[in-house]
């Protein structure tokens, strides 16, 4: 008497576990879903806010170009570079500016020309940079700005 | 907005203790006198978790809940299963479960200095490829495959830990070096592990490090062509191993057709197929099975104990929780701070996904069974340890991206 009865119950307790479980497994996805756009909307103002510019020195062609930077920049010859400049002396992705959070670095990314930054050749170390620091990489001279350190006009 | 706050997932929390209580509370009137254990045993589950959810979240602001939130609930429906089984192997298990929380807690504060790991990384390589050489000469074979070390009367399974430095491994090497010449150390690493977990009869773990080495080096290169030769050598590997290695031969035929050898080889695999199929789509009930026939039921095979009792579509769920997983870990490692961090997170998460599937997949006759455990709901104090290191990592990494992003929202509103 007492097995059948408790028979019963496990059986029909195995709905109740179903429901459950799948009510948690939706509900964690819902909860994703939506984090997930909370995220990618704070990073889009983030990433709005730039930390400030390149200008180009050298060569004639291009100078007084300016490129605005990013939080993450790769800079190169490659279209897909977020710094994309048509120079053949640049390598496809020729160097990375990325921020920390104690300011904006510069990585060389394994070109064979190197980066010079303020005429010395910045080695395997990510370099912190200052506003107003050059970077040479082959015929390319860069001059950097950075926000909120220049007048109110740059 | 200054600061970005979670949802809190405390809702989904009372979910599982409410899912652990019932489940308990089943287990208690098993038999016609009140089995009290199982009350303590459930008061104590819901105990760990309460603490664990309340004290990560109120330390750490931007812990990651929902990956929480899942490993717990596989961790529940793990010990409850184990404890349906055998009560005494489940109190082991929720042992392992608070030593692993602690591994947890520790691996968070631990990546707070990531750049710790990338110092002692040659530490980490010669550590685990010595440890897998001591199994050679200490280790003891367990069901075939000698991987267990036993130091006094506690053993554990070294290849656990080696998957744990392997992410760091690899996520060093690639951080740091995009092309071939780069990363030898990296690839003699690799080739070395996963040798000696073929000499070593470990196949699972060797399958589960050479996958995650080639996934995690094509996120981090984005290389085709490289891919495919690893993949392509992978392929050769196996079929060597196929002429080498007697037991990779066994292990195949019986995949082929368990039922030839039922009475020998393949019954494990038989009983697994069988219990399946008689839980059916809805299961027969937990306490109705009968999960002591199959072989390895509370480590290996613990996912074919669960399609019995609760049926097939908690089995479903359970790999759909594992999915949830990745796509959480994926936003993890796309949050990370840096790229050494991203390629971390990746590759726990990696890791862990892989793993279960490796297993599920053997269990359900789709691959050649390989032993290794399910992570966080098989029986194992090492399985457990590096699955909540893993986990750790994880929310370690998570709580960096999101001060990080937080940090920059401050900076973006003076």
């Amino acid at each position: 008497m007492y097995e059948s009865a408790y028979d019963i119950v496990a059986m029909a307790m195995r709905y109740f576990f179903l429901a459950l479980i799948l009510y948690i497994l939706i509900r964690v996805v819902q909860h994703s879903v939506s984090e997930f756009r909370t995220v990618q909307q704070i990073k889009q103002k983030v990433r709005s806010v730039s930390p400030g510019y390149l200008e180009v020195t050298e060569p004639e062609s291009l100078r007084g170009e300016k490129y605005p930077l990013r939080r993450e920049n790769t800079l190169g010859r490659a279209k897909r570079c977020d710094i994309s400049v048509p120079l053949a002396s640049l390598a496809p992705v020729h160097a990375f500016l990325f921020e920390k959070k104690d300011g904006l670095y510069l990585a060389d990314y394994g070109s064979h020309e190197g980066v010079l930054l303020n005429g010395e050749r910045v080695g395997r170390k990510d370099e912190l940079l200052y506003t107003g620091d050059s970077l040479q990489m082959g015929e390319l001279v860069l001059t950097l700005h950075l926000a909120g350190e220049e007048d109110a006009d740059a | 907005m200054r600061r970005f706050k979670h949802a809190s997932a405390a809702g989904l929390l009372t979910l599982i203790i409410l899912f652990e209580l019932t489940a308990f509370s089943l287990l208690a009137f098993r038999n016609s006198t009140l089995d009290y254990t199982a009350f303590i045993f459930g008061g104590i589950l819901v105990g760990m978790l309460l603490f664990q959810y309340i004290a990560l979240t109120s330390i750490f602001r931007h812990v990651d809940r929902y990956l929480l939130i899942i490993a717990n609930f596989l961790i529940a429906i793990g010990l409850i299963v184990q404890y349906r089984i055998d009560p005494e192997i489940a109190f082991k298990q929720v042992m392992w479960f608070g030593v692993g929380m602690l591994a947890m807690v520790f691996c968070i504060l631990l990546m707070r200095f990531p750049n710790f790991f990338r110092r002692i990384n040659w530490l980490l390589i010669v550590g685990s490829l010595g440890l897998l050489a001591a199994l050679l000469l200490v280790g003891n074979e367990v069901y075939g495959a000698k991987n267990w070390i036993t130091i006094g009367s506690q053993s554990f399974q070294p290849s656990e830990f080696v998957k744990v430095a392997t992410v760091f491994v690899l996520a060093h090497w690639l951080t740091n070096s995009r092309d071939i010449r780069g990363i030898w150390p990296l690839l003699a690493y690799v080739f070395g592990v996963v040798a000696l977990l073929m000499v070593e009869k470990d196949l699972g773990a060797a399958v589960l490090i050479f996958g995650t080495a080639l996934i995690v080096f094509y996120v981090a290169t984005g290389n085709k062509g490289l891919t495919a030769l690893g993949l392509a050598g992978g392929g050769a590997g196996a079929v060597a191993s196929y002429y080498l290695f007697d037991h990779v031969r066994v292990r195949f035929a019986i995949w082929k057709n368990p039922w030839a050898t039922y009475s020998g080889n393949g019954y494990q695999i038989a009983q697994g197929l069988m219990a399946i199929a008689s839980g059916g789509l809805w299961g027969m009930g937990l306490t109705r099975g009968s999960p002591k026939l199959i072989p390895a039921y509370h480590t290996d095979y613990i996912f074919a104990v669960i399609c019995e009792e609760f049926g097939v579509i908690v089995g479903v769920c359970i790999i759909a929780f594992y999915l949830v997983f990745i796509i959480r870990g994926a936003l993890i490692a796309l949050n990370a701070p840096d790229r050494f961090t991203m390629l971390v997170a990746f590759g726990c998460t990696t890791l862990i996904t892989l793993q279960s599937f490796i297993i599920i997949a053997g269990v359900i006759k789709l691959i050649p069974l390989t032993g290794i455990t399910l992570p966080f709901v098989s029986y194992g104090g090492s399985s457990m340890i590096a699955s909540m290191m893993l986990l750790g990592i994880l929310e370690g990494v998570a709580i960096q991206g999101g001060e990080t992003l937080e940090r920059a929202l401050k900076e973006m509103t003076p």
